[in-house]
């Protein structure tokens, strides 16, 4: 043993001079100087500084851009192509549509908008800030419909520097969608209800929707609308353009 | 799953932040209504930090309570759960006073110089 400290390192002691026992040990295995450091940053502030470049870009350019989050089948892309007859400035609207893959949406919205730019993500399942750094933003005036990639959880996150968010919902996914994915509900500024149309052929309670939406957004206004009887896109024409 | 895309950018927060050193522990805090899965950040991470300088940090989450506002009755109170009513009026009209947070509150870091 030790005769200093009462470790076990005895043999050492026993047969060594302090001085050879000094080159015997090896400072490279001496546990290093642990420091904290405190940083009290956001993790998303890289995602907030780019949103609020991309916010004072669109209010240089005059543009107002919505930002529709839905889950995927919703009707997004049949809701911005139907829509786009009811705008009174149907020339200055323009789509930005988000996809992991594919510009299969991108083509559709190009049968009625002027500018369409698809922003494919491969594997990410939201659009974040950066990805509207690419835009051509010369082509864009008026208004701007960002058509973010279907998801109900993660787009919510994520601010792109829009004016508006508009949570989409559509009557096949049930009236319980709010209250499963409150975040996305709570910070929108408005709801639209897709497929209005399927009303008759479901048993679904309506009153039950308007419901849940209010007890997670009770001043958040909610247009019904059927992209294939057009009901509601005149309202929801007005609403957009009176923002 | 925007777990993997934010701890990503946690990992280049902590490397910003921690600058030649080496980041052996993280500490990040986590608001009750920020929208980040707990088990699914934690399941990200070793995804995150591979083939990073900092590929053996430990993660501590810290869940933080959140604090809501009635628009009926400013009445404030703590919550870890968004959908609820107003203890003091039953109102279910409530805003988010504190809660979004998910940051790094702080790194244990090792000089390699």
């Amino acid at each position: 043993m030790c005769l200093d400290c009462g470790c076990e390192n005895a043999n050492i002691l026993k047969s060594n001079s302090t001085l050879s026992k000094m080159d015997s040990l090896d400072f490279t295995q001496l546990k290093p100087l642990v420091e904290k450091i405190q940083v009290g940053k956001d993790i998303l502030h890289k995602n907030d500084t780019q949103a609020l470049l991309n916010r004072n870009k669109f209010k240089g350019l005059g543009l107002k851009v919505f930002n529709f989050m839905s889950s995927p089948g919703s009707g997004k892309t049949t809701l911005l192509c139907a829509l786009h007859e009811f705008l009174d400035k149907r020339d200055d609207a323009s789509v930005v549509v988000g996809d992991l893959e594919t510009s299969i949406d991108a083509e559709r919205l190009k049968k009625h908008y002027k500018n369409v730019e698809q922003i494919n993500t491969v594997s990410s399942c939201h659009l974040d800030a950066t990805h509207l750094t690419s835009l051509n933003f010369g082509n864009h005036k008026g208004v701007l419909f960002i058509e973010n990639i279907g998801n109900l959880v993660c787009p919510a996150s994520f601010d792109l520097g829009e004016s508006h968010r508009v949570a989409v919902i559509s009557i096949a996914e049930g009236e319980e969608k709010p209250l499963k994915y409150p975040l996305l509900f709570k910070d929108a500024d408005l709801c639209v209800v897709t497929k209005v149309d399927l009303l008759p052929h479901l048993d679904y309670d309506l009153g039950l929707l308007k419901a849940n939406i209010k007890k997670i957004n009770a001043s958040m206004p909610v247009i019904f609308t059927s992209s294939k009887s057009l009901d509601g896109l005149k309202e929801l024409a007005r609403w957009i353009e009176e923002k | 799953m925007h777990e993997l895309s934010l701890a990503v950018s946690a990992v280049e927060l902590c490397l910003e932040s921690a600058g030649d050193k080496k980041v052996t522990q993280v500490t990040i805090e986590k608001g009750a209504f920020c929208g980040v899965d707990t088990h699914a950040f934690y399941f990200a991470w070793p995804e995150a930090i591979k083939n990073t300088s900092m590929s053996a940090a430990k993660l501590e989450l810290v869940e933080e309570i959140g604090r809501l506002v009635c628009h009926g009755c400013n009445h404030e109170f703590d919550s870890f759960d968004l959908i609820t009513l107003c203890p003091r009026c039953e109102n279910f009209d409530l805003g988010i006073i504190k809660g979004r947070e998910f940051k790094v509150l702080s790194l244990e870091v090792e000089d390699v110089s």
